[in-house]
């Protein structure tokens, strides 16, 4: 964790991501082709007046990432990004550098390089986002969502020590470490024009695969593995911590028998006419152990919470099916 | 999008042997949708006014025989012209196809698109510096997008036609710049129309796509969200489908006029329908089924709704501990 910031955080000032429709589908294609690899990239366009971004150009990085948000801080990412941008503005295309895209799967993109990556980018650039594509409904459904850290977040991220307290103070808890901002899609009139002029295609069976009874099995599972991974890890940090508060616990119950103690021993002093002890004096001699850094416990949480979401969402749709479909299959029948 | 007029070829032109037919069979063009999204907001960057020319780099992969073309991306290269001379910033093209390389290295340059009303002299010049040199189309022939959307001045629907271009002539000396107009060099190709048609790669690419194509009517944005109601529409979809299925037979049964065509896909419809397996008609084991499989969804939907609540269970617990210490 970086204990000394230098650069201030200003609060964003954009409150929606526009994208063009060729970036959505040329970013949908890259993650999806890719899948299961996962992917990034950055994000390049400007910001308007109006308090948003504007997303024109996409660019994956041409490695895939072993795990979400490895590219982010690595040099080959930067350098690549930054020729990129170069190339581009000698087209003076007038883009600059607005944030990533990070294709995952679930709530497994919460992740200790990406978290870092994009708090060190939102220090640096206020209106820094990243694009999150949602793997787990890969071929039935389109699931992206734009994050930013939330200002509190960020505050405890300067911190840097990540207490109970701090977390407190900054008012952040595992449920609010992002802020989600609404995406638009945004044509050009070109494109507009193009889309109206097109015919209505059939669709396929494919297209409806979010209707297929089984089509959630695999993902279920996935999902449910991925879910008992991360609380695996959510129990291993969980451990120290209840560690330590047995370890609290135990001298605390050591001080207050000490100072019952030393107020005895005053009693008996003053009843000699002695000079009272000081009962402050513990402070000196017991030390309490610190509180553990609640960061990772934070990010593990929110991981499962978004995972638990979109299991639940899973099944919910695997029961609206179910029940319907056997109502039809059972009542024909009769 | 499949181009109504036909097409028939007799030769595949080729930039290594000019004139001289080779014996495979025809070229056609795969044109993946977001590369044509990407063309036409490149495109839609020209000024009218100035007539300035756009044009750019096409991406993709091309077929072991070189007949089958898959455009993925594109672009741009600015180019100027003056008077009769055209140069095409040739660095620009190199280091963003560099670039490009290096994330997708199956792909390469397949050539050039832009957006002109009409093939002339220029579109011969470009041809050539996208048909010749390293880091472009050679040794296979370049193929030339063309993007018509001004129809008398006025702007109209895009259409998109492709081509691909064939030299004739003498080939020119090798030591001669590309791309510069000099008096002596041979620049004349042959451009045969060839057909294209727009593709989705991946169903979930063609999910977006139709997403844009139902949501982007008379309005130049909107806004994409993710939750349940996805289900629901999918649903309508889809009984709007069988309802527009029933419509028609009833309609073809009223009047008779069913062709056999029609007909036979009657019998395969109904014959799907009624031939079922042995499961659907054991009514009790069906159903005992059905009663296991819900059971499991929703013990997993139980389970993880626990996994939840303890997970905020802990945190407010832990805060509050936190918060309650004496010292």
């Amino acid at each position: 964790m970086a204990s000394k910031q230098t650069k201030k955080y200003q609060q964003p000032t954009a409150t929606s991501i526009n994208v063009e429709s060729s970036v959505l589908l040329s970013l949908i294609r890259h993650t999806s082709e890719n899948y299961p690899s996962l992917f990034s990239g950055s994000l390049l366009g400007f910001e308007d007046d109006e308090g948003s971004i504007d997303i024109t150009h996409a660019y994956p990085f041409p490695y895939a990432d072993q795990y979400e948000g490895g590219s982010f801080r690595s040099r080959s990412g930067a350098k690549y990004q930054q020729e990129i941008l170069d190339s581009l503005k000698k087209l003076e295309y007038g883009v600059d550098f607005q944030g990533w895209f990070q294709s995952t799967v679930s709530g497994n993109f919460v992740t200790t390089q990406l978290i870092e990556g994009l708090a060190q980018q939102q220090l640096t650039n206020k209106n820094a986002f990243i694009l999150i594509h949602n793997m787990s409904s890969i071929g039935k459904e389109v699931e992206l969502k734009a994050l930013r850290l939330s200002e509190g977040f960020i505050g405890a991220y300067i911190d840097g020590k990540w207490k109970s307290k701090d977390l407190e103070s900054n008012k952040v808890s595992y449920l609010n470490i992002f802020d989600e901002l609404p995406i638009n899609i945004h044509n050009q009139h070109l494109v507009n024009l193009y889309l109206a002029g097109l015919k209505d295609e059939a669709k396929t069976e494919k297209e409806f695969d979010v209707l297929n009874l089984s089509s959630n099995q695999n993902v279920t599972a996935q999902l449910l593995e991925s879910l008992y991974s991360q609380v695996d890890s959510y129990n291993y940090d969980q451990n120290n911590f209840n560690y330590y508060q047995r370890q609290n616990q135990k001298e605390v119950s050591k001080i207050t028998q000490w100072k019952q103690q030393r107020k005895l021993e005053n009693l008996e002093r003053a009843k000699r006419g002695e000079k009272e002890l000081d009962p402050e004096e513990w402070r000196s001699i017991f030390r309490l152990p610190s509180e553990p850094s609640r960061y990772n416990n934070m990010l593990h949480s929110h991981a499962i919470d978004v995972l638990a979401d979109d299991i639940l969402k899973k099944c919910d749709e695997e029961l609206t099916k179910s029940f319907a479909i056997e109502r039809k299959l059972t009542s024909a029948e009769n | 999008m499949p181009v109504e007029s036909s097409f028939m070829h007799l030769v595949r032109p080729n930039v290594a042997a000019p004139g001289v037919p080779s014996a495979t069979g025809p070229s056609s063009v795969k044109i993946h949708a977001p590369a044509v999204f990407q063309i036409l907001e490149i495109i839609s960057k020209q000024v009218l006014s100035s007539d300035k020319r756009i044009i750019g780099t096409l991406l993709g992969i091309r077929s072991d025989d070189g007949s089958e073309f898959e455009i993925r991306d594109a672009f741009m290269v600015p180019c100027n012209e003056t008077g009769d001379s055209l140069s095409i910033e040739d660095s620009t093209h190199k280091t963003l196809y560099q670039l490009y390389k290096k994330a997708h290295p199956k792909e390469s340059v397949l050539g050039w698109f832009g957006s002109s009303n009409q093939i002339d002299n220029t579109t011969g010049l470009i041809h050539d510096f996208y048909s010749k040199g390293s880091d472009r189309a050679y040794p296979y022939p370049a193929i030339y997008l063309n993007v018509e959307y001004l129809k008398d001045g006025q702007i109209s629907s895009p259409e998109l036609s492709v081509y691909i271009g064939a030299a004739v002539g003498k080939p020119i000396a090798t030591n001669v710049p590309i791309g510069w107009k000099t008096a002596s060099t041979n620049n004349s190709y042959i451009f045969t129309p060839i057909p294209h048609h727009v593709i989705n790669g991946s169903v979930t690419e063609k999910i977006a796509f139709n997403t844009l194509k139902e949501k982007s009517v008379n309005t130049t944005s909107f806004v994409l969200d993710s939750d349940y109601s996805f289900l629901s529409s999918q649903l309508e979809q889809v009984t709007a489908n069988i309802d527009r299925l029933i419509q028609e037979i009833d309609t073809k049964v009223a009047s008779g006029a069913a062709s056999d065509r029609e007909l036979d896909l009657l019998r395969l419809l109904s014959s799907t329908l009624l031939n079922k397996p042995q499961l659907l008609t054991n009514l009790a084991e069906l159903e005992r089924l059905f009663r296991d499989h819900n059971q499991d969804v929703i013990m997993i939907e139980y389970l993880t709704k626990a996994v939840k609540e303890q997970i905020e269970l802990s945190a407010r617990l832990t805060a509050n501990a936190e918060a309650d210490k004496k010292y």
